[in-house]
């Protein structure tokens, strides 16, 4: 993935270097050219003052002047007419010049730039080696470079970390949007304002906004549903119950059918909004601590009527530690507890057994929840289909339902995160339902 | 028994009114939340069902002002939202009991009931179910109009068992109505006492459900 921290450090290093460069470069061929100019002009004086001077006087100190020039640097001929009158040891015996003026010349192994001046028959020609010339100058150069050179990685550093203080808003724009999970709308707030990511931020702000009204408009919808079927309902079946009062008793038989569509109807509607309330993408578990035994012996005794207008029995074995609590809703685990049980009861035969296991896993720190009920039990073909929306066994549409328990435990269990598998009861015949819900570290008491 | 019914369904109102009626209750309906309020200021009601979704102010409100004027009328909350946080919310606000709709009319009289005996003016302080006969307040069992001798804990745990007859009692909640009457409970004293307790009554009267508790079933409504 490309960085804009990396782009931009490396856009504005590149640019500073090549500038750097450039003008490091510029200045180099401008000192080599102030240089020349500058040599150029002592050769002019020295080649004037040498011209003037009477060479076959006593006054002319030869050794003199040899030992001021012969430093390898500068060389000297003096010519009159075509007599060498003098020369120093760097330059041969022959005019290294014939023309007036300056001139690049090569002898003893060396460049020279010389310089020939003419007067009254005699040539005076001097000159000094570019190479000590150039040595010169790179030395000049490489004292006035050091500095940058240190300066540069100083540079660097400054530039990395300025671009990384400056992209800091960024970062935590990013920071704060890859933490926010499908629930959390609140809008985002940056600890300072910037004009660049102000509209940003503001159109996030607005989009979280717009989702939030919309996922409390689909909740609130439920509601609403809710309250517009459950009134009706309400009235349907205490009107029936009070009709029974009224009506001779011939006629009860069908009030009571009635009555029981009713009490269908109104299970449906309850399952079909439990079903969408806790819909993983928007339902909120308000986590709580729940004594599990304890609302599992509630949950049965709230269908204890059902299983005695069976004849049937039912028998709880709770093998966890005493006073052990589970995270989880205590609504959410009622009605799974309430579905299972309900079905185990349903397809269980008159007189039949339900059992109930609850355990701890300790290997896979799981609450395992095991509901056997005696019976027959589906192949295994549908026991594999069993926990799909409104899935019901072909050899029981006999029995009254909808088929959406199933489904409303399976999405239970998944808010959970955990699994659920059907398979054949080995002790009663029937279907054995498990349950393995994760005990979440840290948070069970 | 005078209870005030707070409910803007008119139809709904109507049906439960009549069901109030015929269990013996003397009823009035009102449809807004503020009447309530005034009515209950007056005196002379002694329960009020209330639902939660009225047209003048919320429910809640209402509780709460009734709550305010030191009024300490027991509400029941009636609402169709039967979402977790609305149960919270009515108890937070000062509710007594909280009953989501739709309701069977047996839970609602079941949970009148007790209500009632919290107010301490249950009309008929005896349970009677099958041949079984407990008088709350004389402390006196018969079977079969022969009166039985029950030691005072075994006392509590049958009346516990009647009062929620065709409900499990677990042995917790058992053990907890004995020690909040200020009784040490020793592991097993719900058994011994429960054991004791079943050779005194019919057979078969108390049933065991294994790991969930004891439960009297009852096979006809009777108060």
């Amino acid at each position: 993935m490309h960085s804009l921290q990396r782009l931009i450090t490396f856009l504005l290093l590149s640019s500073v270097i090549l500038v750097v460069t450039v003008a490091v470069l510029g200045g180099y061929r401008q000192l080599v050219l102030n240089t020349q100019q500058l040599y150029d002009g002592e050769l002019q004086s020295v080649a004037h003052s040498l011209i003037q001077i009477p060479l076959d006087s006593s006054s002319f100190d030869s050794q003199a002047l040899l030992s001021t020039a012969d430093n390898g640097f500068l060389t000297i001929q003096i010519w009159q007419d075509t007599q060498l009158l003098f020369h120093t040891q760097n330059s041969p015996t022959y005019p290294v010049s014939q023309v007036p003026g300056f001139m690049d010349v090569n002898f003893l192994d060396d460049r020279w730039r010389v310089f020939m001046l003419e007067a009254n028959d005699r040539q005076v020609i001097v000159g000094y080696s570019l190479s000590v010339r150039g040595l010169q100058t790179d030395q000049f150069i490489a004292s006035s470079i050091w500095p940058l050179l240190i300066a540069l990685p100083i540079l660097v550093i400054l530039i990395i970390g300025s671009v990384k203080f400056g992209l800091r808003p960024m970062q935590q724009l990013t920071k704060l949007l890859a933490k926010r999970s499908s629930q959390a709308l609140q809008p985002i707030e940056l600890d300072h304002d910037y004009a660049e990511l102000n509209p940003v931020v503001a159109t996030i702000n607005r989009l979280l906004n717009e989702v939030e009204q919309g996922m409390s408009r689909e909740k609130s919808f439920s509601g609403n549903v809710a309250h517009e079927l459950r009134t009706p309902l309400s009235i349907l079946a205490l009107s029936l119950q009070n009709s029974l009062n009224e009506i001779p008793k011939d006629y009860h038989g069908r009030i009571d059918t009635q009555k029981n569509e009713v009490a269908r109807l109104t299970r449906i509607v309850n399952q079909l909004l439990l079903l969408s309330q806790t819909h993983p993408e928007h339902h909120q578990v308000i986590w709580q601590s729940i004594p599990i035994e304890a609302l599992t012996q509630e949950v049965i005794s709230d269908h204890y009527s059902s299983f005695m207008a069976k004849e049937q029995s039912i028998e709880l074995v709770c093998d966890l530690p005493s006073d052990f609590m589970y995270i989880s809703e205590s609504e959410l685990f009622s009605s799974l507890l309430g579905n299972v049980l309900s079905n185990a009861h349903k397809y269980a035969p008159v007189g039949g057994k339900v059992m109930l296991w609850l355990s701890l896993d300790e290997a896979s720190k799981s609450l395992m929840l095991r509901i056997d009920n005696e019976g027959t039990c589906p192949s295994s073909s549908t026991l594999s289909m069993m926990s799909q929306r409104f899935y019901r066994a072909p050899e029981h549409h006999h029995i009254q339902g909808a088929g959406l328990g199933l489904a409303l435990v399976k999405q239970i269990v998944a808010l959970h995160e955990g699994t659920i598998t059907f398979m054949q009861s080995d002790s009663l015949g029937g279907v054995s339902v498990n349950i393995s819900l994760p005990v979440f570290a840290g948070l069970s008491a | 028994m005078h209870i005030l019914l707070v409910e803007d369904e008119i139809a709904l109102a109507n049906e439960i009114c009549q069901s109030l009626r015929q269990a013996q209750y003397a009823v009035s309906h009102l449809g807004h939340g503020k009447q309530a309020i005034i009515a209950a200021q007056n005196g002379d009601v002694d329960i009020i069902i209330l639902d939660l979704g009225l047209p003048d102010i919320d429910g809640l409100d209402v509780i709460k002002k009734i709550r305010s004027l030191q009024l300490a009328i027991p509400i029941l909350v009636l609402t169709a939202r039967g979402q977790l946080s609305d149960k919270i919310n009515g108890l937070d606000a000062g509710a007594d009991d909280y009953l989501p709709k739709p309701f069977a009319l047996e839970e609602l009289l079941a949970r009148l009931r007790v209500l009632q005996r919290r107010l301490g003016t249950v009309m008929s302080s005896t349970i009677e179910i099958s041949q079984v006969s407990l008088n709350i307040d004389s402390m006196l069992v018969t079977v079969n109009d022969t009166m039985i001798q029950l030691r005072r804990k075994e006392f509590m745990v049958l009346r516990a068992l009647m009062e929620r007859a065709n409900r499990i009692v677990s042995k917790a909640q058992l053990e907890s109505m004995l020690y909040e009457w200020g009784h040490e409970v020793s592991s097993n004293a719900i058994e011994v006492h429960v054991h004791n307790l079943r050779k005194k009554l019919p057979e078969h009267f108390i049933t065991n459900i294994r790991g969930v508790g004891y439960c009297i079933p009852k096979s006809e409504s009777a108060t």
